[in-house]
């Protein structure tokens, strides 16, 4: 057997053993997807902290929304930091300035430094942040406070899902979102989630000081702050039944920008805990955290150069085929044998792909949403070569120093 | 953490076993229907051969009837050979087809001679022309080559018909008589063609050129 079929071999072993393993994790939580919500009693009070940087045309409804939710009035606040918009968004947001909502405005210094700043200027021990797209269902609030019930949580995630679905675009991010909010359950019951979105986590803010606050620097401040609580030892939970609908780019351009974003934030926090690889201190950063992302980035790494590898040198085969071919004055379509020979991989990789299929099905099944077939053939075969090409640039940018915010 | 790690390993590799099992059985069904097909072209070739010797030793009366099987067993063994080289290119477990792709090149090999005998027998006028290629190790380049070559004596046999015995013979097939004939016509560089085991062509050989010497 070849090199090359021994690496894609391993690649798709690791990657059934991992969709194996979110399987069983599932299987160990399904049935204890929501919680007792807490009476207005039991409930805490919590400042909602909104970053916003040009979201003129979205503030009011999203505020509008927030003051409607089903949660104390006098258990709440609103927190609306301006992160020096050139658009009327702190203009909008001023007007529903009043005892429970305050809307400050700062220089630009990008949506981490606004979250630190709206943390410092929070009056309650629970801060919730949430992005200026994203709209919470009625209950998302109060149903995330649920799980605050032990000393050591130190944040909450909720649910989310994508608020307009009229693009393809938009369609593949809630496509990806139900299977991912399925995993992020499933890692919960071993303390692995690994990011704290921003469309809505709930923090505990003493637990948040005491680690540091958001990294500035970072491209992905809610993946930061996730690996660093994680690492001190702080427990993260996500709240299945918060659901929380935000938007997400419509256009290949924006979601492009997006990912780029995402990624490269992803590979800057890597190499950031990369120290703490199998240091038992490091809590599940370093026993399972870096060591699943250095595998995951050397085996992605592997699987494209042998691939780029593959398709040179049979595109060079190809093209010295056609120029001999034609220089002797031969048809090069003649005797052309299209026949194939289904081999291992092509076996093992369609039980990986049922295997895929049947994940999707639970998702599907527990938000009770099907995507439409063309959506689910571009999401398992066009997706994932876009997001591989995506991962090449990105890696291409970080080494570049490129590192933008990358905004739409 | 360490239970739900081992469960994922345990099915993880049973799901392997089962690619594995699965992908024995398609390679062991694909390797018994090529010998299934080759031990058929045996019987064929030891036909031919007998039927030569019977020829040699009883008289001309069979010639037409001995080319015509002659023709019929070299289409038939040319499939053979198309079956195992494209397996050739699938993953296997197995080196059993590289035995077989052996035991083809002796059965082209047997023709080759077949058909020289039959021609000195009959009085036939057809020309043999032997390709010989290597099928490991070989550049870029030369895998095109053969190709390209491939290609140009498949358009000289259809317009030859059965003025033309076309017999690929694969050069690196650790076979003492195919070694024998490498050395015999000091073929060094691969594709060769040898016509009439007269002229030896070495290297990408243009139509033109052949067709100088087969001339049909």
């Amino acid at each position: 057997m070849q090199f090359t079929t021994i690496t894609y071999l391993l690649i798709l072993f690791i990657l059934n053993f991992f969709t194996i393993f979110h399987l069983i994790l599932w299987f160990e939580v399904r049935n204890k997807l929501k919680r007792k919500p807490l009476s207005n009693s039991e409930l805490p009070n919590v400042s909602v902290i909104v970053p916003t940087y040009n979201e003129g045309k979205l503030i009011s409804t999203s505020l509008k929304k927030l003051l409607s939710i089903n949660y104390p009035r006098n258990k709440y606040e609103v927190l609306v930091i301006d992160d020096g918009s050139t658009d009327d968004t702190y203009e909008i947001a001023k007007k529903f300035q009043s005892k429970n909502i305050r809307v400050f405005k700062k220089k630009n210094s990008g949506k981490a430094a606004s979250m630190n700043f709206g943390i410092k200027m929070a009056r309650y021990d629970y801060v919730a942040i949430m992005d200026a797209d994203s709209f919470l269902e009625k209950n998302s609030l109060r149903q995330c406070m649920a799980y605050f019930d032990e000393y050591d949580v130190a944040a909450v995630t909720s649910h989310i899902l994508v608020k307009r679905q009229t693009t393809i675009w938009e369609k593949l991010q809630q496509a990806e979102y139900m299977i991912v909010s399925v995993f992020r359950k499933a890692q919960e019951h071993l303390n692995l989630i690994s990011v704290t979105p921003g469309p809505l986590s709930v923090y505990n803010k003493k637990i948040l000081v005491k680690v540091g606050g958001f990294d500035e620097k970072n491209l992905v401040e809610d993946v930061e702050i996730d690996w660093r609580l994680l690492k001190n030892g702080y427990k993260i939970r996500m709240a299945f039944d918060a659901i929380v609908h935000s938007f997400y780019p419509d256009n290949l351009k924006w979601w492009w920008k997006q990912r780029t974003r995402w990624t490269i934030g992803g590979i800057q926090t890597f190499f950031k805990y990369l120290r703490f690889i199998f240091d038992k201190k490091a809590h599940n950063v370093g026993r399972f955290i870096v060591p699943i992302s250095l595998l995951v980035y050397v085996l992605s790494l592997l699987g494209i150069i042998i691939f780029m590898y593959l398709t040179a040198t049979r595109a060079f085969a190809y093209f010295l085929y056609l120029t001999t071919s034609l220089s002797f004055g031969i048809n090069p379509f003649s005797n052309f044998d299209i026949s194939y020979n289904v081999d291992l991989l092509v076996i093992y990789g369609i039980l990986i792909f049922l295997f895929s299929l049947y994940t999707i099905r639970l998702s599907t099944k527990v938000h009770k949403e099907d995507p439409s077939i063309p959506v689910l053939a571009i999401f398992l075969t066009l997706y994932p070569i876009l997001l591989t090409i995506n991962l090449l640039t990105s890696i291409y940018k970080f080494l570049r120093n490129e590192r933008g915010w990358m905004t739409k | 953490m360490k239970r739900i790690f081992i469960q994922a390993g345990i099915l993880t590799l049973f799901v392997f076993l089962i690619g594995i099992m699965i992908g024995v059985w398609l390679d062991n069904f694909r390797l018994a229907s090529i010998s299934n097909s080759l031990s058929e072209s045996d019987i064929n070739s030891y036909d031919a051969r007998l039927l030569n010797s019977y020829i040699g030793t009883f008289g001309k009366n069979y010639c037409n009837v001995a080319l015509e099987q002659n023709l019929e067993y070299n289409n038939k063994i040319y499939e053979d050979g198309k079956n195992i080289e494209s397996r050739l290119t699938a993953s296997s477990f197995s080196s059993n087809t590289m035995q077989e792709w052996r035991r083809y090149t002796l059965l082209q090999t047997q023709f080759w001679l077949n058909s020289i005998e039959l021609k000195d027998n009959c009085n036939f006028t057809y020309h043999t022309v032997v390709h010989l290629f290597r099928l490991q190790n070989t550049t870029t380049t030369e895998e095109v080559d053969n190709k390209v070559q491939s290609n140009i004596l498949l358009s000289l046999k259809e317009k030859c018909g059965n003025k033309m015995m076309l017999i690929p013979i694969t050069a690196d097939s650790n076979l003492v008589t195919v070694g024998a004939i490498s050395k015999q016509f000091n073929v060094t560089e691969y594709p060769a063609i040898i016509i009439d085991e007269s002229h030896v062509f070495q290297g990408l050989t243009a139509k033109d050129k052949l067709n100088s010497v087969i001339q049909c």
